[in-house]
This record gives C-alpha cells, sequence and structure tokens, in this order.
C-alpha cells in the first residue's frame, strides 16, 4: 500500500519539475525563435542589398531601393535626445526622493513617477501628437530658433512634428523608468556612509556627488542603459510625432523616421515581398541593436565591479 | 593650503537641492497634464454610440468602439491563458530547481527578451503565424502579447518564490509532502499577493500594446466574432484614427484612449494600493 | 545639575590620588552639556542629559543597549538633522559656543569627526578616502596633499600598512584597517573633537588592542568621547565616565570612581553585572 502510494507522488512530482523546466525552456526557444525567423524572412532583402542596406540613405518602394540609413538615424538622435533629457533630470529626481523630499512628499511623487511609468505609449503617442505638437510649434520650436537659429540644428520650420518632439515624448517615456531605478539605488546606499561624509562637515550635493554617485555607480549606469533599451524600441509615441519622412536632415525640426516608426507606418502598404522583406530586415536591424547594448551593458557593469572595490 | 568658500559650496548645495525640487515637480506637472488631457478629451466622446456600436465612416458622428472593446477583451484574455500558466511555472522552475546552468541560461534569456522591442516580437508572430497559416488573425496577436508577457511573470514570480523563507518549503516537506503539492498548496499561497501582483502589472502592461497587434491581428469594423480573423481591438484602432484627418474619429481615439489608460492605471493603482496593504 | 564628582577614592595613597583628581577636575571643558532632551518621532529618548567633556581627556559612555547613548553624542555633531522625525532641544556648548540652533554645519563637523561602530570606507582607494575630507575643505596642490594624507595616515598608525597600497580599494583592507582608516579620515581634517561609537564592537581583539593603544596616543591632541558596551573597555581607556540609563545621565565622573566607589545603586548594579 504504502509502496504503491509513494510511487505515483514520485511520478507527479517528477512530471512537475519537467513541465517547469519545459515552460522555462520556452523562454530560449522563442528568444532564439526570434533571431531565426527575422534573419530567415529578411533573406530576399539580404541577398538583394547585403551589407549596403546599413549605409543605404534610399528608401523608393517604387523604384524598390530600401537602405536602412535614414531609419537608423532617426532612432539614434531621437534617443541621443531622449537620453540627454532624461538622464540629468532622472538622476536629480532620485536625489530629490531620496534625499530632500519630507517623507509626505516623497511617497506620492515616487507613486506619481511610478504611474507615469505604467502610461501606454500610445497615450503619449496622442497627447504628444494632439497637445505636445502644437505647443512645441507655436512656443518651443520658434524660441530655439530666435536663440540658436544659426546653428543648422535649429533651422526649417517649426511644424512641431519632427525629430526634436519625437526626442522629447521620448525623454518622457524614459525619465520614469530610469528615475525609480535610481531612487531604488540612491535608497540602498547605508546610511552609514552617508553619516560618515556629512560627519566630515560635506554639504548635501558633496555627498550625493563623490560617494552616493560611486556607492551606486553600477546601479545607476544599469538604470540609464534601461531607459536606452526602452527608448531605441519605442514605437507608438515616436510615430505619432516623428513626421514619418526618410530623409536625413541636419535640423532637429525635420521630421524624420525611426526603424520602430517606419515599421509601424509602413508595413500595412507593404505589398510586395521585397519590401516586405526590407521592412523584416529593419525588425532584424533593430533587434541586434537591442541586443549590442544589452551585451555592452552587461560588459560595461562588469567592468566597473571590478574597478571601484564596492561589495 | 587655501580654505574653500564655504558659502560657495553651500550655495551649490542649495542650486542643486532647488533644481531636484523642480524637476521632481516637472514630472508631476507632466504626468498630471497627460491624465487631463486625456479625460477631458476622451470624455467628450462618451456617448450611447461609442460604448455600442460598430465603427463607421468618418463624418457620420454614429460610430463606436464595441467591437474594439470585445476584441481588445478577448485578445488579452487569451494571452493570459496562455502566458501566464507559462510564465508561472517558468518562474518556478527557475526559484526551486534553477540553480544550474540551465537555469543560468533561462535567466538571461529571459532578461534579453524584456529589452526586446514589443514591434519586433509582433514580427516575430508575424512571421511565424501569420505567414504560416496565410491570414491575419487575434491569435497571432494572442500570441504575441502572450510572449510579451511570458518573461515578466517568470521573473516576477521567480522573485516572489524566492522571498518565501526556506523554513517553509522545509516544514512542508518534512511532513511528507511531495515538491508539487508542498508548491502549489503551500509557496504558492505564501507568495499570494506577490504573484498576482506580477500578473496584473504583466496584464496592465499588454493592455496598452500597439505595435504587436500592427501585423497580427491588424484590426476590423465588425464583431470579433471569430479570433481566427483580423480582429477589432482599442489600441490600433486609436492609431488609424488618430492619425486620420477626421475630427470625429480623432474624437473616437481620444475616448478609446481614455478607456486602455483607465484600465491601465486602474490596474496600477490596485496592486500597489490593494495588494500592498495586504501583503503588510 | 552634575552629580557630585567624589574627591577622596578610598584604598590609594592620598597625595597622588588628589594630584591626579585636581589636574582632572581643572581640566578645560570642551563640550558642556546642559538639559538636554531628545525625541524620534515625538517618543522621548533623552532626559535632561548634563555632561562635560573634558579637553584632551577621554571620556567614555556607558550604559546597557537602547539607552540613548549613541542619540546623545550624535547631537553633538548635530548628525540627527539628516533625518526629520528626529529633534533635539537644550543647551550644548562647544568652546562655550551654542551648537544647537542656527550653525554652520560644515563648520561644527570638521571640528566634531565621528567614527561609527561599522568601518565605513568610501568606494575609493584608500589614498581619496583619507583625501576626500581635506578636498573638500581645502584648495591645494598635490604634494601637500600627499604630506597631509600621509600625516593622518601616521597619527592613525596606519601608514607603514598602507602605505604600498594607497591606490587599492579601501575595501580590500582588513577591518580593523578600515575603522583605522576611518579615524585617520576623520583626523585629516584637524578636528577638536572625535566621536566614536563603539568603534571596536565589530573588529577582532587583535585589531581592538591596536585602536584602543591608538586612543591613547590620540588624546594628546584630541578630546574623544567614546561610546561602548564593553566595560572593561571603558575602565582600561578612558579618563572619565558616563552611566546611561533609559535616556538619562545616572552618574559621571572620574573613571576610576565611577567603577571602583560608584555613588549611584544602579550604576553598582550595572558594573557590576546584574543588569545590562
Amino acid at each position: 500500500m504504502k509502496m504503491r502510494r509513494k510511487k505515483r507522488y514520485r511520478s507527479t512530482d517528477v512530471l512537475f519539475q519537467y513541465w517547469s523546466a519545459f515552460c522555462a525552456l520556452v523562454i530560449i526557444l522563442v528568444m532564439a525563435g526570434i533571431l531565426a525567423e527575422l534573419a530567415v524572412n529578411s533573406r530576399l532583402s539580404l541577398r538583394e542589398f547585403g551589407f549596403g542596406f546599413l549605409v543605404s540613405r534610399d528608401w523608393n518602394p517604387v523604384t524598390r531601393q530600401f537602405g536602412a540609413l535614414s531609419s537608423i538615424y532617426g532612432t539614434l538622435v531621437s534617443t541621443a535626445i531622449a537620453m540627454l533629457i532624461a538622464v540629468p533630470l532622472s538622476l536629480v529626481i532620485a536625489l530629490f526622493l531620496v534625499e530632500l523630499a519630507p517623507p509626505a512628499l516623497s511617497k506620492p511623487v515616487g507613486f506619481a513617477i511610478e504611474l507615469l511609468a505604467a502610461i501606454p505609449s500610445i497615450i503619449f503617442g496622442m497627447w504628444g501628437l494632439f497637445v505636445l505638437a502644437p505647443v512645441m510649434a507655436e512656443h518651443v520650436q520658434p524660441a530655439l530658433k530666435t536663440a540658436f537659429g544659426f546653428l543648422p540644428l535649429f533651422q526649417g520650420p517649426p511644424t512641431g512634428i519632427g525629430m526634436l518632439t519625437a526626442g522629447v515624448i521620448l525623454s518622457l517615456m524614459i525619465l520614469p523608468f530610469i528615475s525609480a531605478v535610481m531612487r531604488d539605488v540612491f535608497a540602498m546606499v547605508p546610511p552609514v556612509v552617508k553619516e560618515s561624509a556629512h560627519g566630515l562637515g560635506a554639504t548635501t550635493w558633496e555627498v550625493t556627488r563623490k560617494v552616493t554617485i560611486r556607492y551606486g555607480a553600477q546601479g545607476l549606469l544599469g538604470a540609464s542603459f534601461l531607459g536606452l533599451g526602452r527608448a531605441i524600441g519605442e514605437t507608438m509615441a515616436v510615430t505619432f510625432v516623428i513626421g514619418n519622412d526618410h530623409r536625413i536632415s541636419a535640423s532637429l525640426f525635420a521630421p524624420a523616421n525611426s526603424i520602430a516608426s517606419t515599421l509601424a507606418n509602413e508595413f500595412s502598404e507593404a505589398s510586395e515581398p521585397l519590401y516586405l522583406s526590407a521592412l523584416i530586415e529593419l525588425g532584424l536591424v533593430l533587434f541586434i541593436i537591442t541586443l549590442l547594448i544589452q551585451a555592452a551593458a552587461r560588459l560595461w557593469l562588469r567592468r566597473l565591479e571590478k574597478g571601484a572595490g564596492v561589495k | 593650503m587655501r580654505r574653500k568658500s564655504r558659502n560657495a559650496r553651500k550655495g551649490l548645495d542649495g542650486l542643486v537641492k532647488a533644481l531636484s525640487s523642480l524637476a521632481a515637480l516637472t514630472g508631476i506637472v507632466f504626468l498630471v497634464w497627460i491624465i487631463c488631457e486625456v479625460l477631458i478629451r476622451g470624455a467628450q466622446a462618451f456617448n450611447w454610440s461609442f460604448f455600442t456600436a460598430l465603427p463607421a465612416p468618418p463624418g457620420t458622428e454614429r460610430g463606436g468602439v464595441a467591437g474594439a472593446i470585445l476584441g481588445t477583451v478577448g485578445i488579452i484574455a487569451l494571452a493570459s491563458v496562455i502566458g501566464i500558466p507559462v510564465g508561472i511555472f517558468g518562474g518556478t522552475y527557475l526559484s526551486e530547481f534553477g540553480g544550474n546552468r540551465f537555469g543560468g541560461v533561462v535567466r538571461f534569456a529571459g532578461n534579453v527578451m524584456m529589452g526586446v522591442p514589443s514591434i519586433v516580437i509582433g514580427l516575430f508572430a508575424y512571421g511565424v503565424i501569420v505567414l504560416t497559416l496565410g491570414h491575419f488573425s487575434g491569435y497571432a496577436g494572442a500570441v504575441a502579447l502572450a510572449i510579451i508577457m511570458l518573461p515578466v511573470i517568470a521573473r516576477t514570480t521567480e522573485d516572489m518564490l524566492a522571498l518565501v523563507p526556506n523554513a517553509l518549503r522545509e516544514s512542508a516537506l518534512a511532513l511528507g509532502s511531495p515538491r508539487w503539492k508542498a508548491t502549489a498548496a503551500i509557496l504558492f499561497r505564501a507568495a499570494k499577493s506577490g504573484l498576482i501582483t506580477g500578473v496584473l502589472l504583466a496584464v496592465a502592461r499588454v493592455s496598452g500594446e500597439t505595435a504587436p497587434l500592427l501585423f497580427t491581428a491588424l484590426n476590423s469594423p465588425f464583431w470579433p466574432r471569430d479570433l481566427n480573423q483580423p480582429t477589432a481591438n482599442l489600441t490600433v484602432t486609436i492609431f488609424n484614427y488618430a492619425m486620420s484627418p477626421y475630427q470625429d474619429w480623432q474624437r473616437i481615439a481620444w475616448g478609446a484612449s481614455l478607456l486602455i489608460m483607465a484600465a491601465v492605471l486602474a490596474l496600477n493603482v490596485f496592486t500597489r494600493v490593494v495588494l500592498r496593504e495586504r501583503k503588510r | 545639575m552634575i552629580p557630585e564628582v567624589k574627591s577622596h577614592p578610598p584604598g590609594a595613597p592620598e597625595e597622588t590620588r588628589s594630584e591626579v583628581v585636581s589636574s582632572y577636575l581643572s581640566a578645560e571643558v570642551r563640550i558642556s552639556v546642559r538639559g538636554l532632551n531628545f525625541w524620534y518621532a515625538g517618543k522621548q529618548a533623552l532626559f535632561d542629559n548634563n555632561l562635560e567633556v573634558k579637553t584632551n581627556k577621554v571620556t567614555a559612555i556607558i550604559g546597557p543597549s537602547g539607552c540613548g547613548k549613541s542619540t546623545h553624542i550624535r547631537v553633538y555633531n548635530r548628525i540627527y538633522k539628516l533625518y526629520r522625525e528626529q529633534h533635539a532641544e537644550g543647551e550644548v556648548l562647544l568652546d562655550g559656543r551654542s551648537i544647537m540652533g542656527e550653525v554652520d554645519f560644515i563648520e561644527l563637523r570638521r571640528k566634531i569627526g565621528m567614527i561609527f561602530q561599522q568601518p565605513t570606507p568610501f568606494p575609493m582607494s584608500a589614498f581619496e578616502n583619507v583625501a576626500y575630507g581635506l578636498k573638500l575643505h581645502y584648495r591645494m596642490s598635490k604634494g601637500e596633499l600627499a604630506d597631509r594624507v600621509e600625516k593622518a595616515f601616521r597619527d592613525a598608525a596606519l601608514w607603514d600598512e598602507v602605505k604600498d597600497k594607497l591606490d587599492a580599494p579601501a575595501t580590500a583592507l582588513s577591518g580593523g584597517q578600515q575603522q583605522r582608516l576611518c579615524i585617520a579620515r576623520a583626523l585629516a581634517v584637524e578636528p577638536e573633537v572625535l566621536l566614536m561609537d563603539e568603534p571596536t564592537s565589530a573588529i577582532d581583539p587583535l585589531a581592538t588592542a591596536k585602536i584602543e593603544e591608538l586612543i591613547e596616543s590620540l588624546k594628546r591632541t584630541y578630546t574623544l568621547v567614546i561610546v561602548t558596551h564593553n566595560m572593561q573597555q571603558a575602565a582600561r581607556i578612558s579618563d572619565f565616565t558616563a552611566f546611561f540609563l533609559e535616556g538619562r545621565v545616572i552618574e559621571y565622573g572620574i573613571t576610576r570612581q565611577i567603577f571602583t566607589n560608584p555613588s549611584r545603586k544602579e550604576t553598582e548594579n550595572y558594573i557590576t553585572g546584574r543588569f545590562g
């Protein structure tokens, strides 16, 4: 009697272990699958354009000439703008939340930041298109033009739809992610370490700059990379306001295209196989860029770990 | 050796403090601004036909997103049915048995996957399902969403289960309970609120996704009777209508945005406020 | 009201005893505390503390855990001000001038250094740790910085052990070395007073002995206040001892007298190990 019962349980247990292992395996399979599928479905375009795809400025469905450069350019520049705005802002917001705010304020502000992170990107897109773009066109861009119009960055008609607006919306989107992680990093610095620095007669900013930030450098960098990864692949918010134009222009006011916005805008129109394949190859490029960023982040963090001597 | 100016140091300190308060304020201002705009503009779209009618041509003022609402609910439900169990069991494996090399690889793959843009996942679902079956479908959309949910749920499950003290596991097993029973009956219950939080947040996350559906479920002006065809859904509707030049369509887009935003925020607030209380 | 210090301790030859006592009694007062009260978020933790910290002497603060010892000394450098829910009232004078109220924290904390229970090396090299305070307050040439850092290490009896590892991360040092590093770091900015909150409770006995030796030599130049739960340590290294119980100063006086002839029952009970 006893022996039979044990056997049944043992097999159920084994089943349980194998089933959960299989579910875990699915994750690996899907990841590999993505890479494989993208590569397979872009083979038409790969064969046709080869490596020139990456550096070609063409994008002409009519003459069937496709090149990723304009999309890559748009992705990189809009992301750069977003990072330039969001990273320093996130740092001081995290500083505010952990060091400066009275407990009565830090909880609701922290909560508000978390909610901002939860808002879907299409909402940001809507808001960007109908609310932010007019503001950019009527106030911000003309002001920039007056002040800095001698730079090629700020020339051209201030329509409100273009690279700059896309970058601003992106920065708003990644801001809550980066600041939430940075806040956690700051909060993990042991109070005694901060007190030691204060005890030497340092001001709050001096403690933050030389001790807290160093202590949490890994985490702060991780937060930034997190934001970077998010910004690179962001689709809807950017698609609404970037202007869907495959031109590469020096001006930030000009419309442009990111990889994601190209895919979103043109996929439904891609009727013939080469067009489709070119779009999928764009997706492959995006995927590989994402992988590279993740790899770079990991390597950098590992190097930091060895150098700073922080446990 | 000269003494540094104390006033200069204090001045810099004060400046940084002022800047950070300003920055924090800016964050809140934008949040409030966005929510208000969506509320105001979205509410203007709310009327009887908005909630009950199917899409109509622009200018008729009769259109609605009833089909899209059903479609979104259906796709998300299917995605949950696929993604939640696989995610939970995957996370359980990682937590209970996953200290080995295989577990390391799984975690790595999961991290990578979480960083993959959702549009790429949409492309994947397109290639694997739409191309294979030969047509767009709500199924493909659900699969795409499930793939997005999968690593998130696995990670939170692993984290929540890891928080359960080993003593609890050991006491269950010491009583002679088989592993699966200990996990299901005791561990899951102990980590219940954390697990539910993880699941709800993942659902909230995919509810607002548009890009993956662009290549899979597309959109449809009909009632979503059969998920094996292009299926109406709120997010792609918003995309199509917002980019159109028609005022009434744009208004509908705002209304749909309000629906989505309300659902997502409600889920987030619920998990953070209600479930957190219970954990304490 | 400061509990009276007995001037005729029993047992020893009268002459030397009264010499010692009078030299102690006439020593300058560095920090004077009167009527200090302290609250943690509305809950009172210190009640009407009175104390005098004498210059160039070691004052030990003993008492059972949770009796307010650390809280008390954290008022001296007002480090409690970092936390909004902590609040202190009363008179605390440093060299006759009040440190409560509107005061320059930078200068106050430069003058009063603090060592914590766990060593707190900053995430930088040993050299940079000690240089941190110097670079905060002063502008100086590289050569001068190097000289001062070396001096601080020597004053903390750590130079010989770190002079070849100055650029290695400070966390690579042993626990006892890390604590002496923190002492060197505090000494670099030339304070007047050193507050030590259980400085050796997290250190092994051999390193503890080294630090106690260091304390003995430091008192020639600095005024030291040491919180300790180790009575033998207090008896070994301090000149004055204050006994705290439940947020109050029960008794305060010359260490020898406190330990051999305490005037309060509670003190006697604690010292003889009846509780704590």
